[in-house]
């Protein structure tokens, strides 16, 4: 059941999400306290729409509340930088199963380095509307 | 406890004692905490905290090598995650212990990192020829490798056209049939610069199961062809076809003046006209990838690339007898815990599919794809079968096969 939740859209959308991808946001070379380019920064605060793989932060099992999107199924081709990775959280206390092949994510995305520790440790935090 | 068991578990706690040892008279020396570092770079919950520890790792270089030596040693190889493996390939020097890692990580096949370690190497061997002769037979000894990876820097080296690798190919180490996986003939032309082959990838939109790796082919041919030529040109990869015409021209010409040849032409790379119900896909870092899919009647292309070169039409009768028994590959979305090798069935479109971790496949669902190969098998082709036979050793429960 919680699958099939997950195959249509948790909230109605408020605006038209803006299709992206990951040429887009991956689409330069990523430095720390870099002014991000425009096309990037148009987006901020946007709902998006963008394709990708569901990966954990860390390798585990059982449902996830979020999750990397990333272009490439498999790590082993380059481990993927900050820039193309976008960070997905779902709505609060909600939760799904990682699932295999490509999903199509709607939701709010922010732009801009997140710090912790003064290390940058995310470019994108997408809120998830819906993974399908 | 097996007596054998335990003398190994001995060994493994000295040669860790040991290692530890070494390390911490090292970390003493050098006023960093490495083992601090390297355990952040293996464990942080946070994947920038891992990278960042990371690149603090390799910029160590040789001093913080005998930590990674003992967290591998007291967690197992691949208890080091891929950041690291790659920040140590990518940036850690040329010192003695970080080649021996090196060597030894990209010689070990249960390794899942092995292709970025032998990277490492290779990036080394581009730049020092010392480095490059002493580690030529390990490239020559993986440029027929089942991993598109690792074939693909070892060839770096091996296929240089501006070196002569003779005495290795007249040793019988280095003798290759030509590269026929399109990912693996893109990235090597990235990194040749091979404006020629990157510029014949850039229409190719083909997709395996859902998964447009051709347009990730043809964004990664995008990416290297501007930095060959200095230009995109003014292609973009999420364009159409029509809106990319006038600068597919310019890069055509661009192409053209680099290397004074003619005019390059490119044609889309498609999928065929069929409609697929299922496929499995078997990404191994370790063991090579194996692609299969097949129609609602029973054609099964496959192959080790992605393209599925190889096409095969089962006998209907047996195809009839194949799906009715097809619900054993009804899995849970998630098998075990996936960290690189994986399985990827999709059963029916209406399905979600599964991954499979190494070990975590359920003996019926096994059961089902060995029937497949022995019918791609009755089809003619026991190359394709013998490929599926041997790589789902990898995936079949550790329960099942105890059995």
């Amino acid at each position: 059941m919680k699958s099939f939740v997950w195959m249509v859209p948790l909230l109605v959308v408020a605006q038209d999400p803006v299709p992206t991808n990951f040429a887009v946001l991956a689409g330069y070379e990523f430095q720390k306290g870099m002014t991000l380019p425009a096309e990037v920064t148009a987006l901020d605060g946007k709902v998006v729409q963008l394709s990708g793989f569901m990966v954990r932060e860390v390798p585990g099992s059982g449902p996830v509340s979020q999750f990397l999107l990333i272009n490439d199924a498999c790590g082993c081709n380059g481990t993927p930088k900050l820039n193309e990775i976008v960070f997905c959280a779902l709505a609060e206390g909600t939760t799904m199963e990682v699932k295999a092949g490509i999903v199509q994510v709607t939701g709010t995305l922010f732009v801009g380095e997140q710090t912790e520790e003064d290390e940058v440790i995310s470019v994108y935090v997408l809120d998830a509307d819906s993974v399908q | 406890m097996s007596r054998a068991f335990a003398r190994a578990a001995l060994a493994l706690l000295l040669s860790g004692l040991a290692a530890t040892a070494a390390a911490q008279e090292t970390a003493a020396a050098s006023g960093e905490d490495w083992q601090k570092h390297v355990e952040r770079a293996c464990t942080h919950a946070r994947y920038g905290l891992r990278v960042s520890a990371s690149k603090k790792v390799a910029a160590g270089g040789e001093a913080a090598m005998p930590f990674v030596r003992a967290w591998s040693d007291q967690h197992g190889i691949n208890s080091l995650p891929v950041v690291l493996v790659e920040a140590i390939a990518t940036s850690a020097g040329n010192g003695r212990a970080v080649l021996d890692s090196l060597r030894a990580w990209a010689m070990d096949r249960d390794f899942y990192w092995r292709a970025q370690a032998l990277r490492g190497l290779a990036l080394r061997a581009k730049e020092d020829e010392a480095i490059r002769a002493e580690f030529a037979p390990v490239f020559a000894q993986f440029v027929e490798d089942p991993a598109w990876l690792m074939r693909t820097f070892a060839r770096w080296i091996v296929d240089d056209p501006a070196r002569d690798f003779d005495v290795e190919i007249a040793q019988g180490q280095a003798v290759r049939s030509p590269e026929s996986d399109p990912r693996a003939r893109t990235k090597l032309a990235a990194l040749r610069g091979d404006a020629r082959e990157l510029f014949a990838a850039l229409r190719d939109a083909r997709t395996f199961l859902g998964d447009p790796w051709g347009k990730r082919r043809a964004e990664e041919a995008l990416a290297a062809l501007a930095r060959v030529l200095g230009t995109d040109g003014g292609y973009r990869s999420d364009a159409t076809a029509s809106e990319n015409d006038a600068a597919l021209l310019r890069l055509a010409d661009a192409v053209a003046t680099k290397d004074s040849g003619s005019r390059p032409v490119t044609a889309p790379e498609n999928d065929p006209q069929l409609t697929f119900s299922g496929g499995i896909e078997i990404l191994s870092c370790k063991h090579g990838d194996l692609f299969l899919r097949w129609t609602a009647d029973g054609l099964v292309q496959g192959g080790s690339s992605p393209d599925c070169p190889q096409s095969h039409q089962i006998a209907p009768l047996r195809w009839a007898e194949l799906l009715r028994g097809a619900t054993a590959l009804d899995l849970p979305q998630e098998n075990g815990v996936v960290i690189c090798d994986k399985l990827r069935i999709h059963v029916r479109p209406d399905r979600a599919q599964a991954a499979v971790a190494p070990a975590a496949l359920p003996q019926p669902a096994a059961d089902w794809l060995k029937q497949l190969a022995a019918a791609i098998e009755e089809s003619g082709d026991p190359s394709i079968a013998g490929a599926l036979r041997q790589r789902l050793q990898q995936f079949v429960s550790t329960a099942a096969q105890a059995r």
